[in-house]
């Protein structure tokens, strides 16, 4: 009787194991997936495409896709008219902010989400954690945080509107983000998030990097690791080339 | 072509870029100027950082400068010891210009410095030439007024360190040129110009040398000044782009090629009126900026 009950309790558990297994094998909710896991920007570097695609259990699911770029302290500065020179005078330095910020996903997705999930998560650039190193008048806050994200849309680093989500079938999704030319280096992060009507079900997030290659890198590294070298190369080639100079007009 | 430049952080086409380096090229080979004060300013409107821009073209003088001076050597219009005097005051004043910059940099208000400083001085230098090209059209001959003890030749008299320079036949004080060559390096550091334009007409008033010393001495210090404050900005500011130094030199070099060649069939009078209208045009150009109520008030720098 004994035996019997150690075997029917050890089944139990063999059991439960396997059923904890099973529902390890099962496909994840939701998965997401880069199509390179870096971005090298050669001397030929003119910007690029960052294409992300992944996996959803059901067509329910709505993928809403973040894109961000390093973050870092970034000063802010306003010219005034000083006896008749336009000079920068004021400044608002905000702590953090993302180099790039691009989002996609589609239409009505994020409205459904609210504003406060949106602030939460920072879903849209209007929606970023920008807070300033110093307390400010609020009235000059809304101004330079209005500036800042003006300036970094003109230069294609915060993405103007909601980037589109393909749905290749009920599973498969895809989605790309087109990156400028004046690229910041560093560390990227792509966060995904699984949305059902209003709710967020799961989420993941991606790093990948974004450095110099070839030339470019080898003079960047150059410069920062051995600067005082670095000067007297570039020096040497103006000479030569100065000199060579001379000795072609000399010819004639 | 697109390059992108490493420490500039932009993409630039190359072509465009080397054709301003021939056209400013072209312009040192036809007046026998550096062309520094033509290039930094048209770096800077194309969008290269203000930083960069100045840093890079000290390095683009080294080239320029030594394709100068080596036809004065040849002739002997070199004051060397002379030279070497100037160049201990210009690298002092290097370093305090190197420091100056990065300071203003650091208070963001180094591209303002950099515009009023370039207005100031080429609309001055701008006029006066203009001026003296208009009396020579009209043929106005200036009276010689001999103001016999000038304020620098009291100075100059005050001053120790008494010093004999053979080749220019001049016993002065080594302050002077010192002090000539500091201002020098410090336009170098913070203009990115050799500063030819205000050692020039210096050491013709002030040391009473004769003109064609004067242009192989300046030279011959510029191209050390030069070499040294590119090395400086170098380790301090890391602001120097070798590609886009590459390019400048290349270029200048090439354009100064034509530009010398081309100098021959322009008459003195001719170049120094062309020359003074473009100082003055350049001066306009960048008083116009700072002037004029700007379409962005707000600019945007990345720390770290």
């Amino acid at each position: 009787m004994r035996y019997l009950f150690s075997i029917a309790v050890f089944s139990v558990f063999l059991l439960l194991g396997l059923a904890q297994a099973q529902e390890q094998k099962r496909p994840p909710v939701f998965m997401l997936n880069l199509a390179d896991d870096h971005v090298a920007i050669t001397t030929g570097f003119n910007g690029t495409q960052v294409k992300v695609f992944g996996t959803k259990m059901s067509k329910e699911i709505d993928p809403v896709i973040v894109l961000e770029g390093p973050r870092r302290d970034v000063v802010m500065r306003r010219k005034k008219r000083i006896l008749g020179i336009w000079l920068n005078l004021e400044a608002m330095t905000f702590k953090e902010a993302p180099a790039l910020y691009k989002i996609a996903a589609k239409s009505g997705v994020l409205e459904k989400l609210g504003e406060e999930v949106r602030f939460k998560e920072e879903l849209g650039a209007a929606y970023l954690r920008l807070t300033p190193k110093k307390k400010k008048l609020r009235d000059d806050y809304v101004h330079f945080r209005r500036a800042l994200l003006a300036l970094k849309k003109e230069k294609g680093l915060y993405s103007a509107e909601i980037g589109e989500i393909i749905n290749i079938s009920d599973v498969f999704y895809k989605t790309s983000f087109t990156l400028p030319a004046n690229l910041p280096r560093g560390e990227y992060t792509v966060r995904g998030y699984a949305v059902v009507d209003d709710v967020i079900i799961d989420q993941q997030a991606l790093t990948f990097r974004v450095h110099q290659d070839g030339i470019a890198a080898d003079i960047l590294e150059y410069a920062e690791e051995k600067p005082a070298l670095y000067g007297i190369i570039g020096v040497l080639i103006a000479i030569i080339v100065g000199w060579g100079a001379t000795q072609v007009l000399r010819r004639d | 072509m697109h390059i992108y430049l490493p420490i500039a952080e932009v993409s630039i086409p190359a072509e465009l870029f080397l054709g301003m380096a021939l056209m400013v090229g072209f312009i040192s080979g036809v007046f026998g100027v550096g062309g520094g004060f033509i290039l930094t300013p048209l770096l800077i409107f194309s969008g290269i950082p203000p930083a960069v821009a100045v840093a890079t073209q000290s390095n683009q003088l080294v080239a320029s400068s030594i394709t100068g001076v080596l036809g004065y050597l040849r002739q002997g219009n070199v004051d060397i010891k002379l030279g070497l005097v100037m160049l201990a005051g210009s690298s002092l004043g290097s370093i305090v210009g190197i420091f100056l910059f990065s300071l203003l940099k650091y208070l963001g208000q180094i591209d303002v410095v950099i515009a009023v400083s370039y207005v100031s001085m080429l609309s001055v230098i701008g006029s006066l030439m203009l001026i003296d090209v208009i009396n020579a059209r009209l043929k106005i001959v200036k009276p010689k007024e001999r103001r016999e003890r000038s304020w620098y030749r009291k100075l100059n008299e005050r001053l120790p360190y008494k010093m004999r320079f053979n080749r220019s036949r001049i016993y002065i004080s080594a302050l002077m040129p010192a002090g000539i060559g500091f201002v020098g390096g410090m336009l170098t550091a913070v203009m990115g110009v050799g500063g030819g334009f205000i050692l020039v007409p210096a050491m013709i008033y002030m040391l009473r040398m004769s003109p064609l010393m004067v242009a192989g001495t300046s030279l011959f210090q510029i191209i050390f000044t030069s070499a040294f404050t590119t090395i400086l900005h170098a380790i301090v500011n890391k602001s120097v782009d070798m590609l886009l130094a590459v390019i400048l030199v290349v270029g200048g070099a090439m354009g100064a090629q034509f530009g010398v060649r081309f100098a021959k069939y322009v008459s003195g009078i001719q170049a120094r009126t062309a020359l003074s209208l473009m100082i003055l045009a350049v001066a306009v150009r960048l008083a116009v900026d700072l002037v004029v109520e700007p379409e962005q008030i707000y600019s945007i720098v990345v720390r770290g």
